[in-house]
């Protein structure tokens, strides 16, 4: 069923300042690339919105492909967040994804699910399968089992690129097609990591990904009088009528702020 | 039906008849292989497909399940992962049936995505399974050669393997990519087995897998190759499709004969067949530029015929009529079954007369000297079906009427056939 634009339910990416420029938010089920370069703060956004909708009591799932689950939480806590705060499942061992669903579904209130598959895939060199498995069916097939038996509502995966490096992307097109595709008839909100080149030449590896995506949200660093400041802007969101002005983005007080016209740092 | 609407479709060179829904067979999975009819006892035809799902169904010319088989695996629970359970097992290749063991009757033989291929027996029951490392998306040849009889494949772990009859390996061939295309056998001074791979080369090897020529097109090769003697002479020639759009011709040597371009790519098997009672083969195959088309066996463009999406599935030639005309049956994904006057029709470019030639724009010389139309591709009769036709075959039923079976990829299997009004 189509619906109209006020019928949207909007997901919040809990950046102040920013969401009021989305009316309220991305639209639930979206596929939304986050881009940038190397520190722009791509997963720690991504990060935020999954930690948030877990205080409201819902489950995502963070999908690691290079950085580990002990790392990644480790950053969290040292920008402060209260990990206590929510149910945080590490899945670092595929044979027992059973018992963490078991996890997720037992605990009160929503859960961060973090797939470590760094870590899996160390595990997993020298079995049977060996590390030239099809990753891409392994996070599917948890994305399939946390929506089915977790009643879990986001995805987060990071990053596009290490995926590339995983999966066999010989006819790059049609493949992502039908990775959207899934993503899109699973009905998850996703946020898809995409490194950008130091160049920031593209959006994405195969450019493709850009007319696939729901919404492409691009951050960057910008050198002004030898200071670096962090920006965020909305490239393009469906469905949505959304200012695609370039905004300072600031993280302080443990929250995300967009400024517009965002005072320059003091020289 | 009157009198009069007879009279009228007559003279306006209109097929009395219409083609009708016999029967509907529902598999309730989505349907991964082209159907194959085949004679499975004295007078009477079996039908045999797979799903996606992974069963291998055999059943009667009224739709009757005779059985059907499941592929059951053991895959442990980190295997599992790995794989796309809608389509792990799934059964893409159609079925081969031969009698493998002399005991009078056919066996089925046939290969799934887990890299598994299986021999049935003509009950459904396993008498052997075989192990590849890749993907088995290709249908098996089976042939006695050198009084030996050889069941050759072809896997995604680039071999092309041929097994005994006992499901022992004999030979196995490496060839540079994967090989979805069907092999097929070239017996001429020397037998050779023919076949295409993922990389857009076609192999030729012996009859003991060493390699004789390959030849290089630019896209994947699906298709299973057409050999017949397409000139009417001796010489037996290879005709196959590929995914650089391209429909290649080569002789026996694996010499270029001629290509013909089309728009779209070609992904399944040519049907070389005599039209036109002149003793050569003309050439009917399907590209995904949504056209059927009908060359001659030199190459040239007797009619094409458009439909609204691509064309897949092996269009074949029968006479569904039974007034010795031949037609020719093909599937497309617009799920319409097209049957077309397999000589096409012939289209006037103007209205004959002073006056058709007379408005014509150019010079009246060289509209007389000009063709004055062209063959074009004749619809006789289109039947609309619930989805996209991935393949068909054709029984012959008791009265010698051919009946169609199609393959519908959402998991149903149509019966079609000839109704006089």
């Amino acid at each position: 069923m189509i619906k109209n634009n006020k019928e949207l339910k909007r997901i919040k990416l809990y950046i102040e300042g920013l969401d009021e420029q989305l009316q309220g938010g991305i639209p639930e089920g979206y596929v939304t690339l986050i881009c940038g370069t190397a520190g722009t703060m791509k997963s720690s956004i991504s990060f935020n919105v999954l930690y948030n909708e877990a205080l409201e009591g819902r489950t995502g799932l963070y999908v690691s492909l290079e950085q580990s689950a002990k790392s990644l939480l480790e950053h969290a806590e040292n920008m402060g967040y209260d990990l206590s705060k929510i149910n945080i499942v590490i899945i670092s061992d595929i044979a027992k994804l059973k018992d963490k669903i078991q996890d997720i579904k037992s605990a009160k209130g929503g859960s961060l699910v973090i797939s470590d598959l760094g870590t899996i895939r160390k595990e997993i060199k020298g079995t049977k399968i060996g590390p030239s498995g099809d990753w891409l069916n392994v996070i599917k097939n948890i994305i399939k089992k946390l929506k089915a038996e977790a009643q879990c509502d986001f995805f987060i995966l990071d990053s596009l690129s290490a995926l590339y490096v995983l999966s066999n992307f010989d006819d790059p097109r049609t493949k992502l097609f039908y990775i959207f595709e899934f993503l899109r008839d699973i009905e998850l909100t996703t946020f898809l990591i995409s490194e950008m080149p130091l160049n920031k030449s593209k959006y994405s590896e195969y450019e493709v990904e850009d007319y696939l995506a729901d919404g492409i949200i691009l951050l960057q660093q910008t050198e002004r009088f030898r200071k670096v400041i962090r920006e965020i802007s909305i490239v393009k969101m469906r469905a949505t009528d959304c200012n695609t002005d370039v905004f300072t983005l600031e993280y302080k007080n443990k929250k995300f702020y967009a400024m517009q016209g965002g005072k320059p740092p003091l020289v | 039906m009157s009198v009069i609407s007879n009279t009228l479709k007559k003279l306006s060179g209109k097929k009395l008849g219409k083609i009708e829904k016999k029967w509907v067979f529902d598999t309730s999975s989505s349907m991964s292989s082209s159907p194959i009819t085949e004679e499975i006892t004295k007078g009477k035809s079996g039908i045999a497909f797979g799903t996606q799902d992974g069963k291998m169904y055999m059943l009667d010319a009224d739709a009757k399940i005779k059985w059907f088989y499941s592929i059951q695996e053991k895959i442990d629970e980190i295997q599992q992962m790995f794989l796309d359970e809608e389509t792990a097992k799934g059964i893409y290749a159609s079925p081969t049936l031969a009698d493998i063991n002399k005991d009078g009757k056919k066996e089925v033989l046939f290969g799934c995505d887990l890299g598994k291929f299986y021999a049935l027996n003509s009950k459904g029951k396993l008498l052997w399974k075989f192990k590849a490392d890749g993907e088995i998306r290709s249908s098996a040849l089976v042939e006695y050669i050198d009084n030996k009889l050889e069941i050759i494949f072809g896997s995604n772990d680039q071999h092309l393997y041929a097994l005994n009859a006992k499901g022992k390996l004999l030979w196995k061939f490496k060839a540079d990519s994967g090989i979805e295309s069907d092999p097929a056998i070239l017996k001429a001074k020397k037998t050779q087995i023919i076949f295409g791979s993922n990389n857009g080369k076609i192999y030729s090897l012996d009859t003991n897998g060493k390699l004789l020529w390959q030849f290089k097109t630019k896209g994947k090769i699906t298709a299973k190759p057409a050999i017949g003697a397409i000139y009417a002479n001796k010489k037996k020639y290879i005709v196959i499709g590929s995914a650089d759009n391209n429909l290649y011709v080569l002789d026996e040597n694996g010499k270029l004969e001629w290509l013909y371009e089309t728009e779209g790519r070609i992904c399944s098997e040519a049907c070389l067949a005599d039209i036109n009672n002149d003793k050569k083969l003309e050439i009917i195959f399907g590209s995904c530029d949504d056209n059927i088309y009908c060359l001659s066996c030199r190459g040239s463009k007797i009619w094409s015929y458009e439909t609204d999406f691509w064309v897949v599935a092996s269009p074949f030639v029968i006479d569904i009529d039974n007034d010795r005309k031949l037609e020719v049956v093909a599937g497309s994904y617009d799920n319409s079954v097209y049957i077309l006057d397999a000589e096409g029709t012939f289209l006037l470019d103007y209205m004959p007369g002073v006056s058709g030639i007379t408005q014509q724009p150019g010079h009246y010389n060289d509209l007389i000297t000009a063709e004055p139309g062209k063959y074009v591709g004749k619809k006789l009769w289109q039947y609309k079906t619930e989805g996209m036709i991935i393949g068909s075959a054709y029984i012959t039923n008791s009265k010698k009427q051919k009946e169609v079976i199609i393959g519908i990829k959402e998991g149903k299997l149509d019966n079609l056939t000839y109704k006089k009004d």
